[in-house]
């Protein structure tokens, strides 16, 4: 019995270990696709407080500050190597940014052109498109302040943007040609959605406002603050998430009776929320909340979390930012019947408050992730850039081919000498084929041979603790000179030693000097030091064999001595 | 291999790279100083028969461990005599060395491929003037062992025993490749390439007897 409960006791320790909310990162949705971490750029004391947004081709994020002294309020653009292209700044802008940037291609419309523009509202009412390649200002309009800005969503059509200022909802061309301008109540990260011919923002006292063109008109939803752009439902209402002083309330509105019907209570300061696969994220200080929607509005499920920012699908997931001091990233799954199923707290080195979703954009295969938080430490992660399959696999399909054909005719010749009784004949085509054989699987063989008469040694642990962390998961090399140690890590997707040293090298500007013994390549010199030689060991253990046929996993690390 | 721990060989500096070269260049020509060596024609033949072999190895490069340089230096060895065969032998990996890498196993190289010389000059493959293909495939096999080995001790001094051990292991791999690479070119272009040799060699022994005759006749 004493034995019994031992048991049981350990039992539970374990499963008390092994909370659901296990930490890790954020991961890609397929199995052996690992999201590595690549750079972080930190902006200093600003916040970041809406999601960066990845192009095709760059990521612009943009920085709040309430101060001055902290630093100012900028937009940059960042190419997908971490290196920054622009920088726009405007140090009128002292209250919190947190329109969401947003992203217009060229195009022309009926009134006018205009080229490759990100659009940028500020806390200090200023509304700019700025020349997406350059940061340029191509055109920008002036909105009334009273405390703030522009602090909501703005909504951007074929051939307009309409933004929510601090009282009134502008529409302009995107040329920056003023189309209307209608006022409405004071309104705080209210946002715009078009459904039913009208635009629709909310307020800070409970009103749901119509625009168009020729007025705007009001709805009393309840005693509360609308802080999010309605989110327009399939069946053609739209869902508000009224914030209030117990809590909150969501409503559905219908557009056409222009009545709101209360959906459910639930907790503080709501977020923005979003729809996946046909259902309805909603997510405050208390909880995150799937509805279904399809007709009447019904809650399907709910998870305890607090997050009070921007939901988002990352690579099938629901990810939103915990805005505790503890910070990370709740991970969601939606299942088919709408129901939440909590897959875990991913946690990173710089967790703090935060409010901006999680970017992601998947580029030629390749996937990326972009987090920020109240830290203003901008991070992208990725998959490992897909091989050409198109280039390769036709490449390799007719040297495939080739090779195939000539082991075919060295078989046959051989085989039909044989029948000849040309024996000698016979011998030559068959030994030619033999090279060709071992020449095509020499390091396979090498590979084996070598795992075969080596030890099995227990690796070593080599991880130094003053190196980032963000090293970690990736590949090291370190060149140990007689004078001073290097070393080089964050490397991806290497092979094998010569390949992962070659890049290492190309890292810290060192020059390889590679000879070909006949027993393989050679190091003569990096960076011009030759010494005694050089020679390699991976993971602590000594290379056995050429190191362009030794090969490495993920997390290896190489280190080089010069004797 | 070099680049494994510890198994490395020693670095040459360049006055210790200077030395070897002569040294190796030195004997190189001591080897082929003999009368019929003065000849024009016969320098030039043998300068084309070194420059192309030695061509030959640079463009086998890509392909690791496939050595015509072991079959050449026996098959010269067998017909020409081992002065000639070492002199060859020694001409081929300096000039070869020079475009694909110089270091310490030139030397070492130089070394085993004159051994495979001098095994070629005391070995039966030439029979009637005709190389024996049998027994050119087993010498094949066994010089491209015996070179391997040879080009390994280079790394001496520098491991202890067992590890030495483990290094030659590890190689066979490699030596396996140059057997094969071996036996290819003996079964393809050994008897060629025989036949080429002994039709310079011909040549020679009819020059010499003319002199000779021409000698005694004065």
């Amino acid at each position: 019995m004493n034995e019994m409960r031992k048991n049981l006791i350990l039992v539970a320790l374990v499963a008390i270990i092994l909370l659901p909310f296990n930490q890790a990162e954020i991961n890609s949705d397929i199995e052996d696709e690992v999201l590595s971490f690549q750079w972080s750029m930190d902006f200093g004391e600003v916040y970041v407080s809406t999601k960066p947004l990845a192009t095709i081709e760059n990521i612009y994020v943009r920085t709040s500050s309430s101060t001055l002294a902290q630093g100012i309020a900028s937009v940059y653009s960042i190419s997908y190597d971490g290196v920054e292209n622009w920088r726009v700044e405007n140090s009128n802008s002292t209250m919190s940014d947190l329109s969401p940037l947003a992203y217009v291609e060229s195009g022309n419309g009926g009134c006018g052109e205009w080229p490759d523009m990100l659009l940028v509202g500020w806390s200090d009412g200023l509304f700019q498109a700025l020349n997406a390649n350059s940061g340029e200002v191509v055109w920008q309009h002036y909105t009334e302040t009273r405390g703030w800005g522009i602090t909501g969503d703005m909504l951007v059509e074929e051939e307009t943007v309409t933004l929510p200022t601090r009282n009134s909802v502008d529409q302009l061309c995107l040329n920056g040609d003023l189309l209307f301008s209608q006022d409405i109540g004071y309104g705080w990260r209210n946002g715009i959605t078009h459904a039913a011919g009208y635009y629709w923002i909310g307020d800070e006292v409970g009103n749901l406002w119509s625009i168009n063109s020729d007025g705007a008109e009001y709805y009393s939803i309840g005693d509360g603050k609308l802080r999010h752009s309605p989110l327009h439902l399939p069946n053609g209402d739209l869902l508000l998430h009224l914030q209030t002083s117990s809590g909150s309330t969501i409503f559905q509105f219908d557009t056409v009776s222009n009545t709101a019907t209360a959906i459910t209570e639930s907790g503080f300061s709501p977020g923005k929320p979003i729809v996946v696969d046909g259902y309805i994220i909603t997510t405050d200080s208390q909880q995150v909340t799937s509805l279904n929607c399809a007709n009447q509005c019904y809650v399907v499920d709910f998870e305890s979390f607090h997050s009070n920012g921007e939901i988002s699908e990352v690579f099938g997931k629901i990810v939103l930012p915990r805005n505790t001091v503890e910070g990370g990233y709740g991970q969601f799954s939606l299942l088919p019947n709408g129901e939440l199923e909590a897959l875990g707290l991913a946690t990173y080195s710089d967790d703090w408050y935060g409010t901006a979703g999680a970017e992601s954009q998947i580029i030629d295969g390749q996937k990326f992730l972009l987090l920020a938080n109240d830290n203003a430490n901008l991070k992208l992660y990725s998959t490992a850039a897909p091989k050409p399959v198109d280039d390769d696999s036709d490449d390799n399909q007719w040297a495939t081919i080739l090779v195939l054909l000539c082991a075919l005719f060295l078989i046959s010749a051989t085989s039909i000498n044989m029948l000849r009784e040309r024996f000698q004949s016979a011998f030559k085509f068959f030994i030619l084929f033999l090279t060709v054989l071992l020449y095509f699987t020499l390091g396979d063989i090498i590979q084996s041979w070598s795992e075969l008469i080596n030890d099995e040694n227990t690796k070593s642990e080599i991880w130094d603790d003053e190196w980032p962390e963000e090293w970690l998961g990736t590949q090291i090399v370190i060149f140990e000179f007689t004078d001073q140690t290097v070393v080089s890590g964050g490397l991806l997707d290497y092979d094998t030693v010569l390949t992962l040293t070659e890049a290492a090298a190309e890292q810290q500007g060192f020059e390889l000097e590679i000879v070909d013994s006949s027993l393989g390549y050679y190091v003569v010199s990096i960076d011009g030091s030759a010494g005694e030689g050089w020679e390699y060991s991976v993971d602590g253990q000594p290379g056995v064999m050429s190191a362009e046929y030794s090969t490495v996993q993920y997390d290896s690390v190489i280190s080089w001595i010069q004797l | 291999m070099f680049q494994s721990y510890g198994i490395h060989g020693p670095v040459l500096g360049p006055v210790t790279g200077l030395a070897i070269d002569v040294v190796l260049l030195s004997l190189a020509f001591w080897m082929l100083a003999s009368p019929d060596m003065r000849k024009p024609n016969n320098i030039l033949t043998f300068i084309t028969l070194v420059t192309s072999i030695s061509l030959l190895r640079v463009l086998m490069v890509p392909l690791p461990n496939i050595q015509p340089v072991t079959v050449a230096a026996l098959i010269i060895g067998a017909q020409l005599g081992a002065r000639r065969g070492v002199a060859f032998a020694v001409l081929v990996t300096m000039i070869s060395n020079f475009i694909i890498g110089d270091g310490i196993w030139t030397l070492y190289q130089a070394i085993a491929w004159s051994t495979v010389a001098i095994i070629g000059a005391n070995s039966n493959i030439i029979s009637n003037g005709k190389l024996a293909l049998n027994k050119a495939y087993g010498y094949a096999i066994i010089c491209a062992f015996l070179f391997d080995f040879i080009v390994s001790l280079s790394v001496i001094g520098t491991i202890s025993l067992s590890e030495f051990m483990i290094y030659l292991l590890n190689g066979i791999p490699y030596d396996l490749l140059h057997a094969l690479g071996n036996l290819t070119v003996v079964a393809w272009f050994g008897i060629w390439f025989s036949d080429s040799i002994a039709h310079f060699q011909t040549m020679e022994e009819i020059e010499q007897t003319v002199v000779d005759g021409y000698v005694t006749r004065t």
